[in-house]
Formats: C-alpha cells, structure tokens, sequence
C-alpha cells in the first residue's frame, strides 16, 4: 500500500445492492493522484456521450486525496464528480467540512455510487462494514435534520453528506450538504440532484483507520512549522470571512450587481463581512484541519428574519443572492442561505436564477402570474426568500428557473438569452470578468462552465503574488498580455489542488507549490519535482477536457454572454471588455489544443494519456 | 511635537508599497504624534480599497485611529472571496 492512501475504492451498486471493490495501482494513482484526478478518470470509464445525468448509468464519485485524514493543512475534504444534469458535461463539486476524513478513515479513498433505487435509500459505512438501508423516515428532510438523525443513529463522531428537498426533486443545481447545520455544501452543478435520481438521501461514516505517512516525523515537523505563518497570514479570512473583499471587489468592478448590469452599488457596505461581523456573527467555523476558519456561524435572534445558530453567508452567496438582487439587508441574506443549505440548493446558482427572473420581470417577459403573485422586483428580499421554497418545491416559475438558465431562457424567450449569465449552462459565481480579464478566459476554459476555482485568478491577478509558480508581482487586471499563461499555469495547480486534496485558501498561508511538492512526497514518499506536479495538474486538467469533447464540447462553448462581452458595466472596470478570443487563441496554443481547443495527439502523448487518443 | 515609533505590518500584496520589506522584521515608522493611521496608509500609498484589516495589536481598529508609541500595526490585504 503507498502511504497516504488506501488503495481501494467501494462500488455500491443500487440497483443491485451488490457492493464491490476496485482496487487502485500506484501506476494510475501516481498520474492522477486522487480527488478530482481520479474521480474523472473513473466517469471516463463508465459513462459517455449517450448518458443521461439522471439515468441509472450515470455515476455519482465521492472521492479523497492523499492528503485527505493527514494533518496538512485544511484536508478533510472531498470532491464529488459526475455527469452534470445542469450542464451536459463532466462537472466536480468540491466540499469542505469533515466527511472526506471520515470516509478515508473507514480505508477507503472513494465510494462510486451505481444504478438506482427504486425506493428512497441512505447508506451507513462503518469501517468496513457498508449497508443501504431504508431512507423512507429520511425522506422529505432537510438536511439539517436527516444529518441530526443519522448521527443519533451511527455516532456523533460521524460524518453525513446529504441531500434536501431540492436534490429529491431533481432541481439541476441542487447541492450536497455536510456538517448538518453548519453547512458546507458540494455545491455545483447539480450532484445533488444526481443523488435525488438515484434515490439516495445520504451517506454517514464512521471509520477508525489512521493513514500511513510516509516519512511522518518530517512531515510533522514541517506542518508544525508553517502552521504560525498560516495563521498570521490569514487574519482577515479569520476576522471577517471570505466576504472581507466585498467593498473592494464592488470598487473594482469585481462583485456583481444587478445581474451584471450596474458597475457600482452603495448597498456593498451593508452586506460585507466586516458589517456581518459587528451584526449576525456569533463564532468562527472551521472546516477539519483547519487553522483559518473562514466559515461564518450567525445567529439572528429577533424579527421578522431570526434563525437559530447555523452558517453564515460566504462571500459567493452574498454576491449572488445579494447585490446582483440588488438585496442589502445582510439580515435576509442569512436567511436565503439558511432556506437554500436546508433544502441542498447551490446559493450561487439560485442567485443567478433569481436575478434572471428579476430582470425578465422588470422587461415584462414574465408577470405576477408566472411568479404565484410575486413582485420579483430588485431589492425585494421577501420575494426572494419565497422564490427560493417555489424553486426547491418546483411551484410556479421556480419549476422553471430549477431546470437551469439554458432552459429557463429558452422557454421565457424575448432578449433573456442575453442576460442568462453562465457559461455551459453553469451559472456564474460572483466575480466579474470585466473586473479582470483572467477571471473571463478562466470561466470560457474550465471543465465544469462557469467556474471561479478551476483557475483561482481573481486574487493573484490583482492580489497576492504567488513566485513558487513564476508570478512575483500583481499583472494589470485590464492587460490580456501574458494573460493566457497565467491561467494555464493556475489551472495546474489548482487541478492538484482539486485532486491532493485540500482547501485553496491555504495558499495564502505559505502552502504554495513548493511546500505542496513537498508535502506530497513526504506523505507517499515518492520523489515528485515541481515540473512533475504541475505536468501532473495538466494530464488532469487535459483529461476532463477530453470528457467534454466526447460530449461535443469545442471552442463554440468556450465563450461568455453577450453582456460580458459587449457591455461595459462602468465602475470600477470602466468601458473594459474582455477581449476572449485573442485569450483563446494563445490559450489554445499554450496547451497544445488544436483551433477548435481540442488536444492534438502529440498534446496527449506528451501528457501520457495516448489511452484516450481516438 | 513629539514623536513616536510604530512598527508596520503589511500583509497579502501590500508589501508591495514598501520598498524591500521583510516581513519577519516589518517596518518601523517614526512619526509625528498627532497621526492617524490614514495619515500612514496615505504617505506610503496604499490604497484604501486594499484594505480589509487593521489590527493594532490583537484589536481591531479603523483607518481614523490615531497611533500610540509602540504599537503593533498589521494591516491586511482583501483574500479570499471564493
């Protein structure tokens, strides 16, 4: 067994009950390491083009990391991966929390979840020991309280991931909760409904198995060193939470508002997370092996909005459910949060839904009969809460808007395919590619659609210089030269990242390329070189593209909306536009990817998947 | 006018506004009394839109706080927001 691993991955099927085990070779693991490496290596193998995200072919791939129940920094993640129902096309979901350790320490390094059950199930793994059982009294459950009831059940010590309303009803970007009230979700894309189409409402573990180190003491003793600079570093991520930028990404042109029409917005301040601080905080969260604590627990004790202690708003959720609803009541922000982790919807894409339907309101496309007798009109937080329970319970216009933007345009008709903001089908999250021009080539490119995390650019661009991978200064967010590098490079490492597998924040903490080369060896014992670890961020990165090539996906898809590219949102981006096709084009050069952005055979053989060469 | 010393932390990029500065160490400032910490952010020519964190010491404090002999000034950078 290599150390850092356990080799083996669970295959439960549910339409047979019938559970079996694969059984990892070094040879593969060390090509794609774990996580997200893995997971797309596996949905490769079982799916294609002609599967359906919602069939019993399709499979939902619960993976960890090497990294993952070690003491590094922030790794008790997972990933999920599938065929995504919003978009068509591979998708992974990266989820915080505690339950990747807790299923690493049942000795597993993954769970891939088959067929589908007639009936409502869950399934319960405790070591080695993996039931399916009857979820018939789960069923219809938030998630907080299906996470209560499994943990009465198993353990306190156990971990849950679950699904809410949203994923039973099938609604394409329903999520994945963990941690119960204090909510880390898998969040894009739709895992969760992928989960409610195969009738599974959660999984709880329970393992005691420990993970071999490799060279343990060293390992412990460079941990141990980093972990006063980690925590120096990130005072503001502890302090104020991933929303302490809000002001200056709504003074650069970054935060968005009004469904990405408006350049500037007062209401920024009412809604950051310094106001949260003096306002709703209770308590820092920290997800395992954590030493930032970026999450947020808020409690609202009185009014018309009060809710009990549970997690707060991130930065993402209140860009998209606040200032693009143009909503600045921090107060109702909480609340939508709360409503969307209950019923397992993605906040990012329920925010985007709603201020679509807000401007389809305000342009007469849809009226108070579509919307159940709603005034979907900007800043209307109240209607935005009960449009939140009409698309999780699929009532009215919500049935609609939780089938995805690409649908919802299409049936609403008129100009809203020009505001529908997302790109594959993938909602936007809350950063601005006019605010800066990487954040635009990062969202054309990524492997899910719209996606702020494949590439990771919005803080290196105009932020923290990263020098391990060659950037030593802050690049002019305006300038595109040298641009299209500088997501490749980020898209790298952020697939190790992805697959290792651990939280990105840390980079900010001294966990930069270097120090996770070394990490990596000191945990497998292997004798990676920097070059060998981003070579390794590439295969990855190439290998989920080649997913969505199967799937037809070409330089067609790899675009923007057309308010992205044509409308100056003013602000603090100005009259800037990206310019994305001249990004492509050096994009595509740089990765070795033909005019159409598929990956020429010499790409492939260079990267050591001639496997997939067709 | 008296004068007193404070030592500056910068955090994230806002190290790059002081030139050659070394972390561990810091920078120590000499400065009138009468000096709020705008007055500091302004001469070194950090702009305010960078900033997501003050602390003098383990407190938080605000642009308008004026400084005392000694202080530990650590003022951070926006990360995050993902």
């Amino acid at each position: 067994m290599i150390p850092g691993y356990f080799m083996k991955i669970a295959e439960i099927n549910l339409t047979t009950e019938e559970i079996d085990f694969i059984i990892l070779e070094e040879k593969e693991v060390k090509k794609f390491i774990g996580g997200s490496g893995i997971g797309a290596k596996l949905l490769y193998g079982y799916t294609d083009h002609k599967t359906d995200p919602f069939s019993s072919e399709n499979v939902l791939i619960f993976m960890t990391g090497p990294l993952t129940g070690t003491k590094t920094f922030s790794s008790d993640r997972f990933e999920v991966i599938t065929k995504s129902p919003l978009t068509g096309i591979y998708t992974e979901s990266d989820c915080g929390g505690r339950w990747g350790e807790g299923l690493k320490k049942c000795g597993l390094d993954g769970i891939v979840i088959k067929g589908e059950a007639t009936k409502p199930v869950y399934i319960t793994i405790k070591d080695e020991e993996i039931k399916i059982k009857s979820a018939s009294h789960l069923w219809g459950k938030d998630t907080f309280a299906t996470d209560s009831l499994i943990k009465e059940e198993i353990s306190p010590n156990s971990q849950v991931v679950c699904i809410g309303k949203a994923g039973e009803n099938l609604v394409k970007f329903a999520c994945i909760i963990n941690e119960g009230k204090h909510a880390r979700a898998a969040g894009r894309a739709g895992v969760g409904a992928v989960m409610g189409s195969k009738k599974l409402k959660a999984i709880g573990v329970l393992g005691t198995k420990e993970v071999k180190i490799a060279h343990e003491q060293e390992f412990n003793q460079f941990i141990k060193g980093l972990t006063s600079y980690m925590v120096d570093q990130t005072e503001a991520l502890r302090k104020y939470g991933t929303s302490n930028g809000v002001e200056y990404c709504e003074s650069v042109g970054d935060l968005p508002i009004k469904n990405w029409y408006q350049g500037n917005w007062e209401g920024a301040k009412k809604i950051s997370g310094q106001y949260m601080a003096q306002t709703v905080l209770k308590e820092n969260y920290h997800c395992g092996r954590c030493v930032i604590g970026c999450g947020r627990t808020v409690e609202i004790t009185e009014g018309k909005y009060k809710i009990e202690e549970t997690a707060g708003p991130e930065y993402e959720t209140i860009g998209m459910l606040g200032s693009n609803c143009l909503v600045d009541d921090i107060e109702i922000i909480c609340k939508a949060n709360e409503l969307c982790n209950r019923y397992g919807l993605d906040t990012i894409s329920t925010g985007s839904a709603i201020s679509f339907c807000m401007e389809a309101y305000e342009r007469g496309l849809i009226t108070k009969e579509d919307t159940g007798g709603l005034k979907m009109e900007w800043g209307n937080g109240d209607a935005l809460l009960e449009m939140i329970e009409k698309i999780a319970n699929r009532q009215d216009i919500g049935k609609l808007l939780g089938e995805g933007l690409i649908k919802a345009a299409k049936e609403i008709g008129g100009n809203s395919c020009e505001f529908a903001i997302h790109v594959k089908g993938l909602d936007f999250p809350a950063h601005d590619p006019r605010g800066k021009v990487s954040v635009a080539l990062g969202y054309a490119t990524s492997n899910r659609g719209a996606c702020h995390l494949q590439a990771f650019t919005h803080d290196f661009e105009d932020g923290a210089a990263l020098p391990d991978l060659g950037y030593k200064e802050t690049l002019d967010r305006f300038e595109i030269k040298g641009k299209a590098k500088f997501v490749v490079d980020f898209q790298h490492l952020m697939s190790m990242f992805d697959s290792l597998h651990c939280c990105k924040f840390i980079v900010f903490g001294g966990m930069t390329v270097e120090p996770l080369v070394k990490v990596l060896n000191l945990v497998t014992g292997w004798d990676f070189s920097k070059e060998d670890f981003l070579k390794t961020g590439e295969r990855i990165f190439n290998l989920k593209r080649l997913y969505n090539v199967q799937e037809g996906i070409s330089r067609k898809d790899d675009t923007l909306p057309p308010r992205i590219l044509t409308h100056p949102r003013g602000g603090g981006a100005g009259d800037n536009l990206p310019d994305l096709n001249k990004m492509l084009n050096e994009y595509y050069q740089i990765r070795g990817w033909d005019e159409f952005g598929i990956p020429t055979k010499e790409t492939l053989k260079r990267l050591e998947l001639e496997e997939y060469i067709k | 006018m008296d004068n007193l010393n404070i030592n500056l932390k910068l955090y994230g990029n806002l190290n790059k506004y002081i030139k050659n500065y070394d972390h561990k160490k810091g920078v120590t400032l000499r400065l009138d009394s009468n000096w709020i910490l705008i007055d500091v952010v302004t001469r070194i020519g950090i702009p305010e839109n960078r900033i997501s964190l003050i602390l003098a010491g383990d407190k938080i404090v605000s642009l308008n706080y004026r400084v005392k002999n000694n202080d530990i000034i650590k003022i951070f950078s926006q990360i995050g927001g993902g």
